[in-house]
Order: structure tokens, then sequence, then C-alpha cells
């Protein structure tokens, strides 16, 4: 984790060095994020917590990444790192557009086209399953239209180094992705969406500003 | 004093915000009346949202009421109602001008407070009997004898008489109406003599025409008659008279010392103006009503529609409101920032405020106001004049000679320890005081020669917050006067966006172009780039703030179980997004415009 309050660069390097020289198949890098109803939260409300400026945390971000691939990892997601081969085929779904089912409580899964979540407490949970019936939280259950899949498609997808594949959109939706969302926007984003014969996706740059880019696809 | 007057009360209920008074009329009108409490809310009394929610009343209504007294007698209760804020006190003082006395409500809990004042001057302006009346007796922290002795010292009224009432619980009402037959004094007036009426209210209505409220002085008035109104000089033929009570009854005629309506087939509500004299044309009434004002737009402000409206619904929209409302202007007008547009005239801040509040929750509609501005009187070189309220309009700098700004008489009531605070606030508005009287021992009238352009921003807010409610402002326009004024432009990213162009005096200017700046640097989200904001007077900056550039707008996590929720963020990033309005590279919220239109006084 770095952006921490009061880490320095180099003591984030430092943590860097110290990991890869670990050896580990898949190393996964996150920034702090503050959240409410933490004690960090009501530290940083009084002011006695030190954020780390945007532009320092987004040097430890790419200091990092530069260390990595050094050290032969290949950075395949914003978040993640691993070495050839060894990415997580588990969250790969996430961001390939699969279906998955969750299991225990509270768990998400993305099955027959609806999305939805198990129930949240114990005995609700054990009760469905004793009535051999699947212990999803009703209210939880969303099935979004076409178009709000097709964002959902885009925006999990660019979470990938290798973004998303024109083809690809086409076949899961039917349509050309420029026939759904307008041109015009690579021409906001140059340098930062990058458009490659069949690819669509993020540089690195663009992973920085990637809410504001995906914005453009819901 | 004719029979028939002997049996007429005209009187109107004054009242601080949440004294009670509406609960009150509730009651008067249940008491007297011959419909139900929730009808008559439907339909009268308070009937806008609008008004509800800022707990003021905007548009008049009146009631003929029956009172069966004690006495055996029947008397009729015109029950005039009344807005109550300074940009209407023309309306409520000609309300007023139509009642014999006034039932001023006090909260036996709270006392005499801000607004009793204000409308208590009013009314004792217009001569009026004013009767006061302790409500919420029914609460536990009632204080009524207290009170009363507040009421006498602070208002000078006496109040040991003063009927305890619970509107609430329907408390004394029975017995306040006895006190209204006893204490408001009968109307008088010669039902013979040449007709005399004040028109104290109007309104369109689609199958009538305009109709007037109107209280009748002298004479009579029936349908057929061909009346005259004496200050617009317009004569008409009347197709209808009656009373409202509560919905119009049509009756024979309307006589000396009554309340009712005319309708008399008048296509505009600007044409049977508040405060007008009606006569009949062929026997004139020698001398008009006192008190007539030519109702004057002192501000105006460009509304335009927002990103994604239609001009033509914002036009049919404007078109409408001005069929109700004969103190409302506009006329087209374009700017190069927001494109095609209006500017629009009003009385004050708060009927601005008001027509834009209905232009987005009656209509419907999405649009931006620009900031607010007074008519400028520009003298060119070449001696021609031309009058400028839109600072992108003002001429070259190069050929003007001098330019004038609109001055005002003002008058401030205010209790006298609050004295100090209100030339403090006039000083800084560049005001001058012209003299100062003590109007009771404890209440002093200031009046004072101002720009209007010091007045019409936020001089009242600031009026009042000095004086914890209890001042009041009456201004009425005084003439034009040379000034040193000029124009303050706002440049986003060194592009000028004249949509923030306004013209200031030079020695408000840096102060302003300050505020200004900080505003916008608050509001304006960061771009890709860095975003200067610059304050210029011609070619020099005088303030500059700077909106740095964003570096980061990610989520670092983004699994199974976040997806939903992503996806709810960044719509909401997008709907964000929409309420932006772009001026060459940079985008501005909508609500930029209104922000930078109150100038804080922090102090």
């Amino acid at each position: 984790m770095f952006g921490i309050p009061g880490q320095s660069m180099k003591d984030w390097k430092d943590t860097v060095r110290q990991c890869i020289f670990l050896g580990p198949a898949h190393i996964s890098l996150y920034s702090l994020q503050i959240e409410e109803g933490t004690e960090f939260y009501d530290l940083y409300k009084e002011g006695s917590l030190e954020k780390v400026p945007e532009t320092i945390d987004r040097e430890m971000y790419h200091t990092a990444l530069k260390m990595m691939k050094s050290a032969g990892y290949i950075h395949y997601e914003i978040s993640n790192c691993a070495l050839e081969g060894r990415e997580s085929r588990h969250n790969l779904k996430y961001w390939s557009y699969d279906e998955y089912l969750g299991m225990g409580l509270g768990a998400s899964s993305f099955a027959g086209g609806k999305r939805f979540n198990n129930c949240k407490d114990m005995h609700g949970y054990l009760a469905a399953i004793r009535e051999d019936v699947p212990p999803v939280d009703e209210e939880s259950v969303e099935k979004y239209s076409e178009k709000e899949e097709m964002g959902i498609y885009v925006f999990t997808g660019l979470r990938k180094s290798a973004g998303i594949s024109l083809e690809d959109f086409r076949k899961t939706f039917g349509r050309d992705l420029f026939d759904v969302y307008e041109r015009g926007i690579l021409g906001r984003y140059r340098g930062l969406l990058i458009l490659a014969d069949d690819r669509l996706y993020l540089s690195e740059r663009g992973m920085d500003l990637s809410n504001r880019i995906m914005m453009e696809f819901v | 004093m004719k029979d028939y007057q002997k049996y007429i009360r005209n009187f109107s209920i004054i009242a601080h915000i949440d004294h009670g008074k509406s609960t009150l009329a509730d009651r008067i009108i249940e008491k007297t009346g011959l419909v139900s409490k929730r009808e008559m809310r439907e339909q009268f009394l308070d009937n806008m949202e609008l008004e509800r929610e800022r707990g003021i009343t905007i548009k008049l209504q009146t009631t003929r009421l029956v009172f069966r007294s004690k006495d055996g007698n029947e008397y009729i209760f015109n029950l005039i109602d009344t807005p109550g804020h300074v940009d209407f006190t023309y309306e409520v003082s000609r309300s007023l001008a139509a009642c014999e006395g006034a039932v001023l409500v006090v909260d036996a809990t709270q006392g005499v407070e801000a607004q009793t004042l204000a409308n208590v001057y009013l009314a004792m302006d217009e001569d009026l009997e004013i009767m006061p009346v302790l409500n919420k007796i029914d609460l536990a922290s009632a204080r009524p004898d207290e009170i009363k002795e507040e009421i006498e010292e602070v208002i000078g009224v006496d109040a040991q008489e003063a009927p305890l009432v619970s509107a609430k619980e329907g408390i004394g009402i029975e017995e306040l109406l006895e006190d209204i037959v006893e204490k408001i004094p009968a109307p008088s007036g010669d039902e013979h003599g040449k007709l005399k009426a004040l028109i104290f209210d109007s309104y369109y209505d689609n199958y009538k025409g305009v109709v007037i409220y109107t209280r009748i002085f002298d004479g009579s008035v029936k349908e057929g008659d061909m009346i005259r109104l004496m200050n617009t000089g317009k004569k008409y033929e009347v197709t209808e008279v009656g009373v409202y009570s509560p919905g119009p009854v049509e009756c024979k005629s309307l006589r000396a010392g009554e309340v009712g309506y005319i309708c008399a087939s008048i296509k505009q509500v600007s044409d049977a103006r508040v405060g007008d004299t009606i006569t009949i044309d062929e026997d004139p009434t020698s001398e008009p009503l006192p008190g007539y004002k030519k109702v004057q737009p002192m501000v105006y402000c460009g509304i335009y529609p927002a990103e994604g409206e239609k001009y033509e619904n914002v036009k049919d929209a404007l078109e409408k409101l001005q069929v109700n409302d004969a103190a409302f202007h506009f006329e087209p007008e374009t700017s190069t920032a927001l494109g095609f547009g209006f500017r629009c005239g009003f009385l004050g801040l708060l009927h601005m405020e008001i027509i834009v509040e209905r232009l987005e929750r009656e209509f419907d509609l999405a649009v931006i106001t620009t900031s607010p501005s007074v008519i400028y009187k520009v003298v060119l070189t070449d001696g021609s004049v031309e009058m400028v309220q839109n600072p992108s309009n003002l001429p070259d700098p190069m050929s003007i000679d001098h330019i004038e700004e609109p001055m005002v008489k003002a008058d401030i009531m205010v209790p006298k320890d609050y004295v100090g605070n209100i030339m403090e606030i006039c000083q800084e508005r560049r005001g001058k005081l012209l003299n100062m009287e003590y109007i009771t021992e404890s209440r002093v009238n200031l009046h004072y020669d101002m720009p209007l352009n010091e007045v019409i921003y936020d001089f009242f807010d600031a009026l009042k917050s000095k004086t914890r409610g209890y001042g009041s402002l009456d201004y009425e326009f005084s003439r034009y006067e040379p000034s040193k004024v000029t124009k303050l432009d706002i440049l986003l990213n060194k592009d000028l966006v004249d949509a923030f162009s306004m013209i200031v005096h030079e020695s408000k200017a840096y102060a302003r172009g300050r505020f200004v700046c900080s505003k916008l640097k608050e509001i304006i989200p960061m771009h890709q780039f860095e975003v200067p904001i610059q304050a210029c007077i011609g070619q020099k900056v005088i303030a500059r703030e700077t909106v740095r550039a964003y570096r980061k707008d990610v989520i670092a996590k983004c699994y199974g179980g976040d997806i939903s929720r992503k996806k709810k963020l960044l719509e909401k990033q997008k709907e964000g997004k929409k309420r932006m309005r772009q001026f060459g590279t940079v985008e501005v919220p909508q609500e930029a415009f209104t922000a930078v239109l109150k100038y804080d006084d922090n102090k």
C-alpha cells in the first residue's frame, strides 16, 4: 500500500524492493483510500492525518510499476502485477465480462445476465440452504439494460492493460463499439485512451485518470 | 355613515412568520365562512407551494365572511391578505390602504419580532386601527402579561384588552370576532358620490380577462358602467362585479365601504395597476387616491436556457409569468458565452429569485441567471446618451464621456439600538445619511441617499442580519448621478466569459474581483490543465486565482462485488458533468453563476 500518511518515497521504494526480492508470482499495489466509518477517517477529518498529495501518490505508483517491470513482472491490471502466466485467473473474470457465482455471506454473482448478492446474515443464508433455495438477497438483484451492461463491459475491461477487443465487444453485444459510443471520446483523451487495431486500452497515464474516461461509457 | 356600512369591517391580519397568521385566518374563516377548513386551504391563503416553503405570501387573496354577533346583527368581514417583503412593500401598503383596521397577531411565547414591526409600521402609515391579539395561549410557555407590556412598549399600541387566543385549539376565536366588530371602525363614504375605488390587486383569468380586487371609497359601480383608471387614463366597460365569498360571487353593485372585484375586459394586468384609482368616465372624481406609484423595475439580470434546455420553453414560461405579474419585464438579448436569452427586470432581488424559482419549479426549466444589474446612463463624447443594463453592451471606453448611476432614497426603520450597525453598513455601500428621526421613543427612521447598485445585491440581507431582523427597508428611485463605475471582466483560461462581466464602482472593483475569483476557484472543477481565473479592468488584471490540474481520478480496486457500486459512482460523475457549461476550454458548473451573485459580507 502506498500513499500512506507519513510514508516517504524512500520508504515506498524500500518496500517495493523487498517485495520483489521475495520473488512472489503476483503483487497487488493499492493507494490508501480513507473510508468513512474508520478511525483513519476520523483522524483525517480532525486534521491529524496528513494526506499524501496527489502528485506524490502518482509518482509512487509509477515508480513501483517501473521497478516491477524491470524485475520481470507484467503490469496487467491497474493495481496488479504478475510474472508471465501467473495473472489471477479468478479476478480476470471480473475484467473480462465472464460470469461468476458467489458463495458465502454477501458474495456477489453475475449469472444468467443478472447481478445479485447473497444474504448478508447467517440465519437467512442457512434457512435458504435448508429450503433448497438460492440464498439470494432479493433487494440486491439487478437486471441492467443492454446499454448498462455495455458500460460495465467497458469499464471493467479497461482496467486491464490489454484493454478490450472491439471484435469481442461485437460478438458479445451484436453492435460495434463506436456505433454505440461517439468516436470523439478518443480525441478528448488522446494519449490516455488508445485505439490500436482491434484493441482499446488505457495508457499508464490514462489509468491515473481512468474514472473520467470510463465515465464516458456509462 | 350609512346604515349598511355600520355592519362592514375591512381588515387585514399582520404577523411575523410562524406566529399563526394563517392558522388564525383559517379559524376565522371556519367560524364565519361557508367552506370547510380543508377546502379553503386548498383554494386560498398561501396556496403556492413556493410561498409555503419560504413562509411568505406572494399573491394576495381576499375573502368576504359573515359573522353573526351576539348583539344580534350580521356583520360582513372583508379579510384582506398581504405579502410581506420589502420588494412588495408597495403591494402591502395598497392592500392595507383598503382596510380600516389590522389584526396584529403576536405569538404569546415569542413576543414582538421583526416582521411584526415592519408590517405594523406600514399599517400605521395608512392610519389603520391596530388590534393586537395574543396567539398560542394554549402553550405552557405563553407569557401574556409580559407580551402585552412588550407590545405597548415597542409598538406603542394599547394591548391591555388584547384577546387571548389559540388558533390551533380554537380558543378565544368567538371573542376575537366580537372584538373586531367592536374595535375596528366601520368604513364610511358616500355611496351616491362620484366613484372613487382603489385597485389593490389584480390577476389575469383566462375567461374574464383581468380581475381587479377593489375597495370602494365613494360612489358605486355596477355592470355596464364605463370606468376610467385615473393614473393610466384607460377606459373600460364593466362586465361583472362581485365579491369573493369564498369563490367569486357576482352581485348587482359594489358601494362605498365595500370590497370586491371588478371585471372589465381588461387584457393585461399591467393595465390595471396596483394603487390606481377607478372612477366613472363620464362623471369622474376630482382627485385620485393618494399613494399611487408607477412600478419600476429596479433590478435586471440575464436569464438563459441552460445546456439542453430549449429557448422556446423559456420564452413561453416568461410570457406566462408576465401575464400575472405587472412588475415583471423581459426582452430578448444575446451573450457570447451563453447564446440567446433574455434581459429581465424585477422589483428587487427577492422578486427575481421568486421568478427564477418558479421557472425551475412550476415550468420545470433549467436556466442560468447572470449577475443582477441596474441601468446605467452612459453619456458619450459626442453628446448622445445610451441606457445600458447589460455590462457587455457598455460602449468602447474611448467613446465614453462619463457614466451616471441610479441613486435611491432609502428609508430604513430600526429600533434605536441598531442605528450604529446601520450606519456602518450604509457607509460601506457609499450611502450618505440625509437625516434621522425618532418615530417613537424606540424607533428610528434613517433617510439615506444611496446608489441603487449597492442596494440590490445583498443590502437587505445585511440589514436584516445586523438588526436581528428588526430592520425594514423601503427605497425609491431618486435621480442619476455621475459616478466612477467601470466594467469588471472575468477571464477563464485567458478567455473572456462575458456572462460574468459586471459593472462596479471603482472603489469596489478590487474586492469584487477577488471575491469572484475565489468563488470560482472553489466551484470550477479541476481540469487536465491548470485553469487561471482572472478579474480584469480593461487589460489590467486586478485579481487572480488558479485551479490546479487534477492528477488522479482512479479507483484502486474493482472486483466482483464492487461493480454495481462503481457503476453508480461513474453515473453520478456523469450527471455532475451534465450540469457543466463549456466556455472555451473550461467547464463551469451552472451553480457558478448564482454563487458569484451573493457578495459575502462576512464581518
